[in-house]
């Protein structure tokens, strides 16, 4: 469902390598060749890719949380399997993006410790609140249509195993997305109940949605480690824009109205009046939209979000009632394996 | 079963709900673990185990919801607690320990295994062929908890203690299963239901043997005509409890598609 376009890290840029290596491995990367697990790369490639599938691993993982609170409260049979597939997806996310982070050095269960003590992070949209149904149908619109967006460039990225694991990944996401785009639409054209339950739950996501992409592009963007290194292929602007470009019309087409929205600390909408910036801008083809409260963004990145306690917790809760589990199956060998 | 009078119809009728009542809410209560199983793969197995029970589910209801002229969703969402005609040890609370969930599907899997393959030999068509389909797919959820047994049972003594207890905790439960639903001896007459063999001692022989591999011992004691529970529609708090989360959004407009 997430993908990794907003991992802030703070990386080098190689320097200390040798010249002529660094030089031949960013040749190389930049004509849109690929790197093995067992290539030569500078020891901050691996520490950036590391964290990049370890930071996506986490979100899939975390993510699967708020959707899989509502498998059992989904209305229907065929809702609830299609429900639970979609969870038991983001959890096979997770499962193939370890082993891509294990390869390059670290074991799962040291991942999964540092997910649970804060040490690392998943992506920020996971920290707002599902109160109702609807919610559950504009996750799997928007943000696995966001995600598709995102994961679509970085499938084109230049490290082997990522990007082949982003390619199985997105052809799932495709599946997710219909799954997210039938249930809105099931909802837009049912009773004033369910359209009301729709657009609440739109005015929640859809400031999560744009800020999905991370914070504005930097002036020196593209001479970053990941975009020089071809770990990134689009900038986090260029995505939103893509992403507003597609959604806005698609939203307005099914009856609901794009709004800017204030909420309270707990993710709950206090205020919502229509975008006053929306407007399809001919020449370029590009839509206008206010961009998402960056205060906020921060704010819940920094684990001040409504739900960042309560996703860390159940995490937590998950790996401490399984650790007797892991030692009887893996027989003891949970430091390396898992 | 070329003809059906009215009392067949409806011992039909609750044989069918009988089983996909037990299959739904053993799925609904399984899939809880969906996003946090001790292991990811486990995860991922799990959720897939809940999937089949809940898509066996559904074809069950298709079938009684053909003669009740329902649909499944309605039947499975919509009707009031005491017409749900599941066991008891579908909906009890595993209080999420591994060891209770593990227990639970040892226990019910391998007693639908045991159903499915009596009733693909019915003499109603329409579910012996049903059956014969689902008792493929049921044999591997039963190869597979049989092996999760045995892996926690050989595990570590901490994990052997832990499976053993459940497999206890759950032994009086797993006795409702053999309540029999109103008008079962009908379905026999009839040859619905082809019993060559009791079923409780079919049931108990295939869990002592997979428990004997493992130097594990149960005591069970087929309690069920003794008392009135599940498959009379009398239920548990933990019933009511699963039954109200699986209602919860079908609630808010029952006629509204979702």
């Amino acid at each position: 469902m997430s993908a990794s376009a907003n991992v802030e890290v703070k990386v080098k840029d190689g320097s200390g390598e040798d010249p002529e290596k660094l030089a031949a491995f960013e040749a190389h990367v930049q004509a849109g060749g690929l790197i093995e697990p067992n290539d030569w790369m500078p020891e901050d490639y691996r520490s950036l890719m590391l964290r990049m599938a370890e930071h996506h691993a986490n979100s899939e993982i975390v993510g699967a949380l708020p959707e899989g609170e509502w498998i059992t409260r989904a209305p229907n049979l065929k809702r609830k399997l299609a429900l639970t597939a979609k969870v038991q997806d983001e959890v096979g996310h997770g499962q193939m993006l370890y082993e891509v982070a294990q390869d390059l050095g670290k074991s799962r269960n040291a991942m999964l410790r540092d997910l649970i003590t804060g040490k690392t992070k998943y992506h920020n949209c996971f920290n707002y609140p599902c109160p109702t149904w609807a919610d559950i149908c504009m996750i799997a619109w928007l943000i696995d249509g966001a995600a598709i967006l995102n994961q679509g460039t970085l499938a084109h990225g230049s490290f082997g195993p990522y990007i082949r694991t982003m390619r199985r990944i997105n052809m799932e996401e495709a599946f997710h997305f219909k799954h997210g785009e039938d249930m809105v639409l099931t909802l837009m054209s049912g009773t004033e109940h369910q359209k009301k339950m729709a657009q609440d739950a739109f005015d929640r996501w859809w400031g999560p949605s744009i800020a999905f992409f991370g914070p504005h592009d930097r002036p020196d963007e593209l001479e970053r480690p990941a975009m020089k290194w071809r770990m990134k292929t689009a900038t986090n602007d260029e995505l939103r824009q893509k992403f507003v470009n597609r959604f806005a019309p698609a939203a307005m087409a099914t009856g609901l109205v794009i709004n800017v929205c204030e909420k309270d600390e707990h993710g709950m909408v206090t205020k919502a009046t229509p975008d006053p910036l929306l407007k399809l801008d001919e020449e370029t083809g590009n839509w206008g939209f206010t961009q998402p409260d960056w205060d906020e963004f921060y704010r819940v990145i920094r684990g001040n979000g409504p739900c960042n306690d309560e996703r860390v917790a159940l995490r937590r809760f998950s790996y401490e009632q399984g650790e007797w589990v892991r030692n009887a199956i893996l027989n003891g060998q949970t430091t390396s394996q898992n | 079963m070329s003809t059906i009078d009215e009392a067949t119809q409806q011992a039909v009728i609750n044989l069918c709900l009988s089983i996909a009542d037990d299959k739904l809410f053993l799925g609904h209560r399984n899939s809880n673990w969906t996003g946090i199983a001790p292991i990811l793969e486990a995860d991922i197995a799990f959720s897939s185990l809940a999937q089949d029970d809940i898509a066996h589910a559904s074809a069950l209801y298709e079938l009684a919801g053909n003669l009740m002229d329902e649909t499944a969703d309605n039947i499975a969402f919509g009707r009031k607690p005491d017409a749900y005609l599941c066991s008891n040890i579908v909906t009890k609370d595993d209080q999420f320990d591994w060891a209770n969930a593990i227990a639970r599907q040892f226990y019910c899997s391998n007693f639908d295994l045991l159903r499915f393959e009596r009733l693909s030999n019915s003499s109603w068509s329409e579910l012996a062929a049903l059956c014969k389909r689902l008792v493929v797919e049921q044999q591997i959820q039963v190869n597979h908890i049989n092996d999760w047994v045995k892996q926690l049972a050989t595990g570590t003594p901490e994990s052997k203690e832990r499976i053993t207890n459940a497999l206890n905790e759950y032994a009086d439960a797993a006795s409702s299963m053999f309540e029999t639903p109103y008008g079962f001896d009908l379905l026999i007459e009839q040859d619905v239901v082809n019993v060559t063999e009791d079923i409780f001692d079919a049931w108990q022989a295939r869990i002592a043997e997979q428990l004997s591999l493992v130097d594990i011992s149960v005591d069970f004691e087929n309690t069920a005509s003794e008392n009135e529970g599940g498959r009379s529609g009398v239920h548990s708090d933990d019933f009511a409890d699963s039954l109200t989360e699986l209602q919860a959004v079908y609630k808010e407009d029952p006629a509204a598609s979702w």
